[in-house]
């Protein structure tokens, strides 16, 4: 059997989540200021991060099968994103903290 | 490659696994350690980005205001369906629906075709108004004296993602040839499975270019 350990996901479930990524999109265009003059300074670009975020999820969570399946496949795609967070961490600590030289030739 | 099917019960698969369980949870396996590899390609260019964007806000945000967010949220959404329909091809497998494999498939990749279609709409009009990445950069009315970076960062990113929809489009062509030749049921869907990941992988990536492209204010 290819995959006797998880059953397969219904339609229905596959149905819900399109229909919740098209609502999400919906929201992420809503929130933008270009778009709608939604204007929350630098919150905007977290908020649309977090439901990008969510995006994610849903799309690796069930169309990936990352819900159902062995804790091997998610530790990979998370590995990931932590080492990226750690390069995006400390190239930020870098620049945030330079100090413009002024010449004095 | 192991592509023999036995009509019923396990399949056949290649010696050296115990079972065809575990050849599908290899190669499985295996694709998501090549994703980590495109994630974490992809990642280093969204670093950057986030880097100068931080460093010249209204630079990109003025990069942004060329950029037309409806055929962003458009593609958004074609990728989206994509996706969906590329989970449906493995769910009728699934389900030896060996017709509406096929029919997934195909609706995928007239997805593929309808997103490269208005990319290469979108790339028409920059190329027309010099928006074009770093030396070519030659629009006039430009604001932000560094507002080339932007369109480097525009094309470098958009360009790598669109040549992976380009080979996820070979791909899907690929396993539908061999839906339609009926290799595909409930006991193997492993190339469909692993195709499908790539093709989810890509709509990922643009879940988050998306935004990050075309909705700076």
């Amino acid at each position: 059997m290819s995959d006797s350990h998880h059953p397969v996901t219904s339609f229905e479930t596959y149905r819900n989540v399109i229909l919740a990524l098209i609502f999400l999109t919906v929201v992420t265009v809503a929130i933008a200021k270009p778009v709608s003059g939604f204007d929350l300074g630098v919150l905007n670009g977290a908020l649309a991060m977090f439901v990008a975020t969510l995006k994610a999820y849903l799309v690796a969570a069930y169309f990936m099968g990352l819900r159902f399946e062995d804790k091997i496949n998610k530790s990979i795609l998370i590995m990931g994103v932590v080492f990226l967070a750690l390069l995006f961490t400390v190239c930020m600590f870098d620049i945030m903290t330079r100090v413009p030289v002024t010449s004095t030739l | 490659m192991s592509t023999d099917n036995t009509a019923v019960g396990e399949r056949h698969h290649a010696h050296h696994f115990n079972n065809a369980e575990h050849e599908f949870n290899t190669s499985m396996f295996g694709v998501w350690c090549f994703l980590l590899t495109e994630i974490l390609m992809f990642g280093g260019l969204f670093v950057g980005y986030f880097i100068f964007h931080n460093l010249y806000p209204d630079m990109f945000a003025e990069g942004a205001s060329h950029l037309d967010w409806r055929y962003g949220a458009t593609n958004t959404l074609v990728l989206l369906m994509s996706s969906f329909t590329m989970v449906l091809s493995i769910y009728y497998a699934r389900k030896n629906n060996t017709k509406m494999i096929s029919w997934c498939l195909f609706i995928t990749l007239l997805c593929a075709i309808a997103f490269m279609g208005i990319k290469y709409i979108e790339y028409s009009h920059k190329i027309h108004e010099g928006l074009l990445p770093g030396e070519l950069f030659s629009y006039a009315h430009a604001e932000a004296a560094n507002l080339g970076l932007y369109f480097s960062f525009y094309f470098m990113m958009t360009g790598l993602h669109g040549s992976h929809v380009l080979v996820g489009m070979g791909l899907i062509t690929w396993i539908l040839i061999r839906a339609r030749r009926g290799e595909f049921n409930e006991h193997y869907y492993t190339p469909v499975e692993g195709v499908g990941l790539f093709w989810h992988l890509v709509d990922l990536i643009w879940i988050y270019l998306f935004p990050l492209l075309y909705l700076v204010g």
